[in-house]
């Protein structure tokens, strides 16, 4: 299919450097963090709304599968090419547009890495708060294509919220525009948010625009240890029944406190912590003080038996440092790998799915360390495996299953933050009922009659009716599995 | 010339210990100074280790593209230092260049030559020599920087002018001070050596002042940083085995070194080149800064200029030093920090000169942000990193003095002496 004349056509679109089609190249754009690895037939990097038009008719044109991809640290394999075809490297279109101070609105391109854009904003006194862990390096299309979230979820929302306007090529190449640049608007199908979170299965985003809120002033945050996890539970219940709404709330649960601590060779816990709580508030210096002082006095009413408060940002950072090692740790103490899975619960059934999952580990005789965001309910859990022992990793896939199930038996969903991509395309049925599926399913093809798309991705590959057509023309075997 | 089998036994081990260990998080891109630039994955850590692991599982050949992603790696070994699952980057793309060090006929052309050069202190004082005369040809403008001398056509430079006389020829020998507390080793490096003779003699005035016999060889041989970083293993073994012979005829407590790179080298590659040979040198090997601050705690006066530090990658990100250059420098002037002090500036040794667009354009952050501190001099503590900030800062017309830290430590001690008479 990829003949010279075709890839000459691509380059004659955005430039000959910017088209890879040497193997060197098509393998580092064969993968995301998911580790796993397909190779695309063609790397494309456009740098402008037309090229990607072009690029898209052209694609349409010839039935070739098209996958977006910002900086492949995605956790679902949605930047996969998994059925080869071309990877759209959208890491040239990386300009802010414009920063509108006045109506607290930003209009950026999909290939900026957010961590920049939240400095620049906040070096005017805004902010943009969604605020995932790869905020360094992760890309605003890929956050609102995956709808990231992050750590001030319960106060502030999630990417979905802050996504006011999308400039959208289509999968014939058209260009379309949804949204607006107004807080308000009632004018038709709220369309942006079908296209958050899309997971790039409908469109390819080309310009985003954002919503912006001032910079709260001051930051307080303090933590809090636990000896038994319903104390915790009952505390992050308390303060929110307090009326005081943190910025972030995160939860540690016994086994990441262990790992961490072993990793940073310390012990504050006192060996005795069941729950870790990491709380900050934001708001006016007045608010905050008094807000801390009451999250204090809860937590130590609920059974704390021991709180910090950080009384500078030195001792800020010394209480986060705890929370940011928890990724490296479980590296070094799982060196084979981990399952890593979002699920989100209602907050109030934290310790219900807690119990749940130490019954399941238990069980399937693996170790599933929990940690996340306690205040909206979206907790990390990690299924330490060892990829090269396919016997173990049967049992954690075995695992990951049941927490599935408890999850939705909880009233929870299988993903906060991540996606669901290829690698939870299988589990989709366990939340969503056939006849939603099957609506979802009609909604992409309305977007995407030739399934050209990121396929494989959502819907489950086996099932996908779209993707037989592109079988026809191509009998693709992913060929360069790593994992 | 080895096959390919013996490649992939080469270095599948080291790749099943690194290369395994990457979970493909993509923090990397966040700071890889190529990638930063290129944004081109395969011009990242993480794409660079993908291709290493390819090539060990023979799912790919050493194509251009290959060579290219792998030969753009500086080493500054900041994602060595800050990757989450603590790959150890820089190992990995040593071995890989080992390998093809071996097996791809440019880098053997190149090995073969460099280590001659490396290996015969007599070839290289002649080839600088050769360098030094063909630069009074060069049309004046550019005439004061060599660095285009095998790419005339590169645009801008960088390189100053070979010293007429090597350090080590004006300076080998023994430097002796009336009340001497104890005797060092003075090693020069290759880049002090040819290019910036009045370090060494910066240090041995300081070290001197400070009660210190300075001892300088002039047997010693290149530290065997450019072998190791082009692959050729042997040769940066017969060099290291050559430098640690020579310190261990000299009975001396430290060996100080003003360049950071050659005192990483000597602290954590040699003892992974040559082993326990190596040991007993590595504890000796201490930076300039860190050997006056912390074991003389010398002390100067402060001088009426607006000094900024830039961190050499290889004495953050290698080393883990910060602090102590910056003390030197806050004594001997009014410091301030500038922002990116710890970004690269692009030099890396050679790659400044075979990469030059990409080393020109990660100068661009450095000098906005020399230009933003209102410095009046920039200090570091890497010779290497000199040149690049001399170059690049003249090429912009930003008249800021560049200067190696114990330079400016010196003058805050003669004005400490001025003032104390």
């Amino acid at each position: 299919m990829f003949n010279n004349a075709l890839i000459q056509q691509f380059r004659d679109i955005v430039g000959a450097e910017n088209v890879f089609d040497s193997k060197a190249d098509r393998i580092c754009y064969s993968y995301d963090a998911t580790k796993q690895s397909f190779l695309p037939d063609l790397v494309v990097r456009p740098g402008s709304t037309a090229d990607v038009s072009a690029v898209m008719k052209l694609a349409s044109e010839r039935n070739i599968p098209v996958y977006p991809r910002g900086a492949g640290s995605g956790l679902t394999g949605g930047a996969v090419p998994l059925f080869g075809g071309i990877a759209l490297d959208m890491v040239r279109m990386n300009r802010i547009i414009e920063i509108d101070a006045d109506n607290l609105t930003a209009t950026v391109e999909p290939g900026l890495v957010v961590g920049e854009f939240q400095k620049k904003v906040e070096e005017m006194g805004l902010f943009y708060p969604p605020d995932p862990a790869s905020n360094e390096f992760s890309t605003i299309g890929g956050n609102v294509a995956e709808c990231a979230g992050g750590l001030r979820c319960l106060k502030y929302g999630v990417t979905r919220d802050y996504v006011l306007g999308l400039e959208v090529v289509l999968s014939n190449g058209d260009v379309i525009n949804l949204g607006v640049r107004t807080l308000k608007s009632v004018t038709g199908y709220d369309m942006v948010r079908l296209f958050v979170g899309s997971e790039g299965t409908l469109g390819v985003f080309t310009k985003i625009i954002l919503r912006l809120i001032p910079l709260p002033e001051r930051l307080k945050t303090c933590n809090a240890f636990f000896a038994d996890t319903m104390d915790a539970a009952r505390a992050i219940a308390d303060i929110i029944r307090n009326r005081v709404v943190p910025r972030t709330f995160e939860f540690m649960d016994r086994k990441t406190i262990e790992c961490v601590e072993r990793y940073k060779n310390v012990n504050i816990s006192e060996g005795k912590a069941a729950a870790f709580l990491l709380i900050e508030v934001d708001g006016i210096e007045a608010s905050v003080e008094v807000e801390m002082k009451k999250i204090v006095d809860i937590c130590t009413k609920n059974g704390a038996y021991k709180t910090q408060v950080a009384k500078d940002e030195k001792e800020r950072e010394l209480l986060w440092s705890l929370r940011k090692a928890v990724s490296p740790a479980l590296y070094q103490i799982s060196p084979g790998g981990k399952i890593n899975e979002d699920v989100c619960v209602p907050r109030s059934k934290i310790p219900d799915m807690l119990s749940r999952v130490a019954d399941i580990a238990a069980r399937h005789q693996v170790t599933i360390v929990s940690f996340g965001h306690a205040g909206d309910g979206n907790i990390h859990m990690n299924v330490l495996v060892d990829f090269d022992k396919p016997e173990e990793l049967k049992r954690g896939e075995e695992a990951i299953e049941e927490v599935f199930k408890a999850t939705i038996e909880l009233g929870g969903t299988l993903s906060g933050e991540h996606g669901i991509g290829n690698t939870k395309a299988k589990f989709l049925h366990l939340e969503c009922g056939e006849e939603e599926i099957e609506l979802m399913r009609e909604v992409k093809e309305l977007f995407d009659p030739k399934g050209i798309l990121n396929p494989g991705k959502i819907f489950d590959p086996s099932k996908q009716r779209v993707l037989s057509s592109l079988k026809e023309i191509k009998e693709k075997v992913p060929q360069y599995d790593e994992r | 010339m080895k096959d390919k089998k013996d490649i992939v036994q080469e270095y599948t081990r080291v790749w099943a210990e690194e290369a395994h260990r990457c979970s493909k998080c993509g923090k990397c891109r966040s700071f890889c100074p190529v990638f930063l630039e290129t944004g081109d994955e395969k011009m990242g850590t993480r794409g660079r280790l993908s291709l290493a692991a390819a090539l060990a599982a023979n799912q790919v050949a050493p194509t251009k593209e290959f060579l290219r992603s792998i030969s753009t790696c500086m080493r500054c070994l900041r994602c060595t230092r800050e990757c989450p699952s603590q790959v150890n980057f820089d190992r990995l793309i040593r071995a890989v260049r080992g390998a093809l060090g071996r097996r791809v006929w440019r880098y053997q052309a190149a090995n073969l030559l460099v280590g001659a050069l490396l290996e015969n202190r007599w070839m290289m004082d002649a080839a600088v020599r050769c360098g030094a005369i063909a630069q009074r040809f060069l049309p004046k403008g550019s005439a004061r920087w060599v660095r285009e001398l095998p790419f005339f056509y590169r645009g801008s430079a960088v390189t100053p002018r070979f010293a007429s006389q090597p350090a080590l020829r004006t300076h080998g020998g023994y430097h002796r001070t009336q009340k001497s507390r104890m005797t060092v080793m003075l090693y020069t490096g290759c880049v002090i050596n040819y290019l910036y003779p009045d370090i060494a003699q910066s240090v041995i005035d300081v070290l001197n002042r400070g009660g210190v016999d300075v001892i300088v060889s002039p047997r010693e041989l290149c530290c065997g940083i450019p072998a190791i970083s082009a692959g050729d293993h042997a040769t940066a073994k017969r060099l290291a085995r050559h430098n640690v012979h020579l310190v261990r005829k000299f009975n001396v407590d430290y060996v100080v070194c003003a360049c950071s790179t050659c005192t990483h080298t000597f602290m954590k590659d040699y003892p992974e080149l040559i082993g326990e040979d190596a040991a007993a040198f590595a504890k000796k090997a201490m930076d300039v800064s860190c050997f006056i601050r912390n074991v003389l705690g010398l002390t100067a006066a402060r001088t009426d200029v607006t000094a900024t530090y830039h961190d050499p990658c290889h004495m953050r990100f290698g080393m883990n030093v910060t602090k102590e250059p910056r003390e030197l420098i806050a004594q001997a002037s009014r410091f301030v920090e500038m922002p990116c002090a710890d970004k690269c500036c692009g030099m890396a040794g050679a790659f400044g000169i075979i990469n030059h667009a990409i080393s020109k354009k990660i100068f661009e952050r450095k000098a906005a942000a020399v230009r933003s501190s209102g410095a009046q001099v920039v200090a570091t503590s890497c010779p290497s990193c000199m040149m690049q900030l001399r170059g690049q800062l003249h090429d912009r017309g930003i008249a800021v003095d560049v200067v190696h830290t114990v330079e400016l430590f010196r003058r805050g001690m003669i004005e400490k002496q001025k003032r104390e008479k």
